[in-house]
C-alpha cells in the first residue's frame, strides 16, 4: 500500500512542487495521477522511490516510512520510467537477468526470464537479442518484466504509455490489470486519460503541486473525465 | 550488489566500441613504440661497447702513470626502454682529470644520425600515461550522466542498493576494462625485453618493473576517479566528456609545458659559458704559478730550456718522454711532484663554482618537478624514469659517484706519490739520461748521420742508451687502481623519492573518491 501524508517538496529554488499531498493506493487498486507537465506527478513518484526528499511530510510504502528507512522500502516497490533505454548491448534476457538479481532475485533461471517476457507478450526471437535493435514498445515491455520480476507489492510507472503505439499501450494496460487482479497496488502518472478510463480504478489530477480532484471509477466514468481533465488543463494555461 | 554492478559494467565495456577502439590503439601503438625504443637501446649499447672497449685498450695501454687515466663511460640502463626521461639530454663519457671535477656527462648517448633526434618520439611510459588516461576518462565520463539519461539509474536505485555501492560498483567496473588493457602493454613490453638478446634485467630491474606496473594501476585509477568526479558533477554526458577532454588536455599537455616554462622564468641559472669563464677567473693564478714554479725550477737546477729525445705532454699533468738531458728528468721530477698536488687544490676551488652551477640546475629542475606534481601523468612520469634509472636524480647521484670514484683514484695516486716519481712522465732509468756535454754530441752525431743518409742513422739510433727510442717499453701493470662500480638499485633516495609520489597519486585517488562520494550522495536523478 501507499500512503501519502500531507507530502510537500519545495525545491532549493523555492518552487512549490508538491503541496500537502495526501494519497493511499490500496493493494489490487490502479491509481492515475493525471496532470500537466510541472504538475507534481514525477516529483511524487521520486518522493516514493526516495530519489529525493520530502520538505515536509511522509511517503509510506507498506506501513515503512520512505525518509526512515529508505533501503527496506526498496523490497516493496518496482518502477517503470517514462522511456525505457536499459542497456543496448545486453540482451532482453540479460537485462532482466541483472535487474532481477539487483532486485534480490539470484535463483531465477533462463526459463523464468522466459516467461516474464512472455507473459509482457515479448516474442520469442526477441528474448536473446540486443535492446539495441528494440523498439520503444519492446523496450517498455522488457521495463515492466523487470517491474514484475521483482514481484513487489507496489508498483509505479511514470508515463509509461508516451510514444507507444496503440497496441503496445493496450497490451501494457491489460498486464496492468493482470498486476491489479494479483493485488498490487499501483501508481501511474500519465497524461492518458484514454487508457485511465480503461483501466483506472481511482483518478487524481494534479495541478501546480495540489491533487485538485479525486474521484473513483464509477464518479469519472459518470462525470466525463476527458472534460473534468481539459477544464483543469484550460485553467492552467490562463493562469498568468 | 557491488560484483553485480561491476560485471554488468564490465561486460558491457567489453562489448563497446570504445573498448574495440582503446584495444586496437594499445595493439598498434605499444609494439611500435617498443621497437623503437628497444632499437634506440641497442645503438646506445654499441655505442657504449665501442667507447669502452676504446678508453679500456687506451687505458691499459698506458705506460707512464701521468698517462693512467680512466675514463667513466655511462652504460646504458635496460630499463630506459620503457622510460627515457632525461637519458636523451646526456651524454656517455666522463675522463676523469686531476685539476677538475666532472660535472655532467658528456659524449654522444646513441644515435650516429644527429638528423633523427630531432624527430618526435614517446616511450612506452609516455604512451601509458597519455593513451591510458584518455581511455580511463573515455570509459568513466558518462558513468552516472549515461544511466540518468537512460533511466536506468533510477532502476538500478529502486533496488535495495545504497549510492555508495553503486559507485564502487561502476569504478570496479570499469578498472576491471582498463586493467587487462594495461596488463596487454605491460606483457607485450616485458616480451620485447625478453625476446632482445641486448637486454638482459637483474632482480631488482623486474621488481621496478613490477613497481611500474603498480603505479601504472593507480594512475589509471587516477583518471577513472577523476572521469567520476566529472561524470558526478555532470547531468548530461555532452557536458561531461567536454570537460574531461579539457582536463585531459590541460593536465597532460598545458601543465608540463608551464612547469618547464615557469621554471625557466622564475628559477634563472648561470649561462654554462659565463661558468666556464668563471672558472677561467679561478685558474688563472694557477697558470701564474706554474710558470713561476717552472722558472724556479729550471733557475735550480741551472738550465736554459728543456730537451728531450722524446716528448708528450700537455695540461692536467700529462707527461710522457723517454731520451734526453738527465736535468729534463729533474726537472720533471721537480714540476710533476709540484702540479700535481696543486691541480686537485684548484680543482676544489674550481669545483665551488661547478657546484653553484650544478646546484642552480637542480634548483630548477626541483622547481620545475614539485609544480609539475599538479599533473597526475607528471608524477606517473616522474616515478617512471625514476623506477627505470632515467631521472634527473639517477643521472646526480651517478655524477657524485663518478666523483667520488675520482677521489678514490686521486687518493690512489697520493698515497703512493706517483707522481713524486721518475714513472709519472717516463719508464726509462734515469741512469740512461745524460749530461748537458753528451747530449751536445749526440745532438752533433745525430746531425752528421742525418747528413750521410738512413744507414748512418739507423746506426746512430741502434747506439743510442736503453729506453731512448720511444716504444721499448710495454704498459704499465694497472691492475691495482681502483675501478668505478655503480649498481642503480643500491639508491635509497630513489626509494624514497618514488614511495614519495606513490602517496602523492594515492591520496589524490582518495580525495577523488571521498568528493566523488560525496557528490554522488547528492546526485540529481
Amino acid at each position: 500500500m501507499l500512503q501519502a501524508i500531507e507530502l510537500t517538496k519545495r525545491y532549493e529554488d523555492g518552487q512549490l512542487a508538491l503541496d500537502a499531498l495526501n494519497l493511499e493506493i490500496k493493494p489490487g487498486e490502479i491509481f492515475f495521477l493525471l496532470g500537466a507537465n510541472g504538475a507534481g506527478k514525477t516529483t511524487t513518484i521520486n518522493l516514493f522511490l526516495n530519489f529525493i526528499e520530502p520538505t515536509s511530510g511522509q511517503a509510506i510504502i507498506d506501513g515503512i516510512d520512505v525518509m526512515k528507512d529508505p533501503l527496506e522500502t526498496k523490497n516493496y516497490i518496482s518502477y517503470v520510467s517514462e522511456n525505457v533505454m536499459l542497456y543496448g548491448n545486453f540482451t532482453a534476457r540479460q537485462n532482466l537477468d541483472f535487474f532481477a538479481k539487483l532486485g534480490g532475485k539470484s535463483h531465477l533461471n533462463k526459463e523464468d526470464y522466459y516467461t516474464i517476457m512472455r507473459k509482457v507478450g515479448l516474442q520469442e526471437q526477441a528474448f536473446e537479442k540486443k535492446l539495441k535493435t528494440f523498439s520503444k514498445g519492446m523496450r517498455q515491455k522488457v521495463g515492466l518484466a523487470i517491474a514484475i520480476i521483482k514481484d513487489a507489492p507496489n508498483i509505479l510507472l511514470d508515463e509509461p504509455t508516451s510514444g507507444l503505439d496503440p497496441k503496445s499501450a493496450a497490451e501494457l494496460m491489460q498486464i496492468l490489470k493482470n498486476l491489479r487482479n494479483a493485488g498490487k497496488s499501483i501508481l501511474m502518472c500519465t497524461h492518458d486519460i484514454l487508457r485511465a478510463k480503461s483501466v483506472a480504478d481511482r483518478v487524481g489530477i494534479m495541478k501546480e503541486g495540489r491533487l485538485v480532484m479525486l474521484r473513483d471509477r464509477e464518479e469519472f466514468l459518470q462525470d466525463d473525465l476527458e472534460q473534468l481533465y481539459l477544464e483543469y488543463m484550460q485553467e492552467t494555461v490562463m493562469m498568468p | 550488489m557491488i560484483g553485480l554492478i561491476a560485471r554488468k559494467d564490465f561486460l558491457l565495456n567489453l562489448t563497446s566500441a570504445r573498448f574495440v577502439i582503446g584495444l586496437a590503439v594499445c595493439l598498434l601503438v605499444i609494439p611500435f613504440t617498443l621497437v623503437t625504443s628497444v632499437d634506440r637501446y641497442k645503438q646506445q649499447i654499441n655505442v657504449y661497447k665501442t667507447a669502452s672497449e676504446k678508453v679500456e685498450t687506451e687505458y691499459k695501454a698506458a705506460k707512464v702513470y701521468s698517462n693512467v687515466r680512466p675514463s667513466v663511460i655511462h652504460r646504458p640502463e635496460a630499463l630506459a626502454v620503457f622510460s627515457e626521461g632525461v637519458s636523451r639530454n646526456m651524454g656517455n663519457t666522463v675522463q676523469l682529470q686531476y685539476g677538475e671535477y666532472p660535472l655532467l656527462l658528456s659524449g654522444v648517448a646513441g644515435f650516429s644520425n644527429p638528423l633523427l633526434n630531432a624527430f618526435f618520439s614517446l616511450d612506452f611510459a609516455t604512451v601509458i600515461a597519455i593513451v591510458l588516461s584518455l581511455f580511463a576518462l573515455v570509459f568513466s565520463y558518462d558513468a552516472f550522466t549515461r544511466e540518468r539519461e537512460n533511466n536506468t539509474l533510477k532502476m538500478i536505485l529502486v533496488n535495495r542498493i545504497n549510492r555508495s555501492a553503486f559507485f564502487i560498483g561502476k569504478f570496479l567496473g570499469i578498472l576491471l576494462t582498463l586493467v587487462p588493457m594495461l596488463l596487454f602493454c605491460f606483457v607485450t613490453g616485458i616480451l620485447f625485453l625478453l625476446l632482445s638478446p641486448d637486454i638482459a634485467l637483474d632482480g631488482a630491474m623486474w621488481t621496478n618493473v613490477l613497481l611500474l606496473f603498480l603505479s601504472a594501476v593507480l594512475y589509471v585509477v587516477v583518471f577513472v576517479l577523476f572521469g567520476l568526479f566529472v561524470s558526478a558533477m555532470s547531468k548530461r554526458s555532452s557536458t561531461s566528456i567536454a570537460v574531461c577532454l579539457l582536463c585531459w588536455i590541460w593536465l597532460l599537455f598545458l601543465v608540463p609545458n608551464i612547469a618547464v616554462w615557469s621554471a625557466k622564468s622564475f628559477v634563472k641559472t648561470e649561462q654554462y659559458d659565463n661558468m666556464q669563464l668563471a672558472l677561467d677567473d679561478v685558474e688563472e693564478p694557477y697558470w701564474k704559478e706554474r710558470e713561476e714554479k717552472s722558472r724556479e725550477i729550471l733557475k735550480m737546477l741551472d738550465i736554459d730550456g728543456l730537451s728531450h729525445w722524446n716528448y708528450n705532454g700537455g695540461s692536467d699533468g700529462y707527461l710522457e718522454f723517454s731520451g734526453g738531458l738527465r736535468k729534463a728528468l729533474d726537472y720533471h721530477l721537480n714540476f710533476s711532484t709540484w702540479e700535481v698536488p696543486r691541480l686537485i687544490d684548484y680543482a676544489d676551488k674550481k669545483w665551488a663554482v661547478q657546484k653553484e652551477y650544478l646546484d642552480g640546475l637542480v634548483k630548477q629542475e626541483r622547481f620545475q618537478q614539485r609544480l609539475a606534481l599538479l599533473s597526475p601523468s607528471e608524477i606517473f612520469g616522474q616515478l617512471a624514469s625514476s623506477l627505470c634509472y632515467s631521472d634527473p636524480g639517477y643521472y646526480l647521484v651517478y655524477m657524485e659517484r663518478v666523483r667520488e670514484y675520482r677521489q678514490t683514484f686521486i687518493d690512489y695516486v697520493r698515497e703512493r706519490k706517483l707522481y713524486e716519481s721518475s714513472t709519472w712522465g717516463t719508464r726509462m732509468d734515469p741512469e740512461n739520461f745524460v749530461s748537458d756535454e753528451r747530449y751536445s754530441e749526440m745532438i752533433q752525431d745525430y746531425e752528421t748521420a742525418f747528413q750521410q743518409g738512413p744507414e748512418a742513422i739507423r746506426q746512430f739510433r741502434a747506439s743510442l742508451p736503453p729506453g731512448w727510442n720511444d716504444g721499448n717499453y710495454g704498459p704499465l701493470d694497472v691492475v691495482g687502481f681502483p675501478v668505478f662500480d655503480y649498481k642503480p638499485h643500491t639508491r635509497t633516495d630513489a626509494y624514497n623519492f618514488v614511495l614519495a609520489r606513490f602517496a602523492l597519486l594515492m591520496g589524490i585517488a582518495l580525495v577523488l573518491l571521498m568528493l566523488t562520494m560525496l557528490r554522488f550522495r547528492n546526485y540529481q536523478l
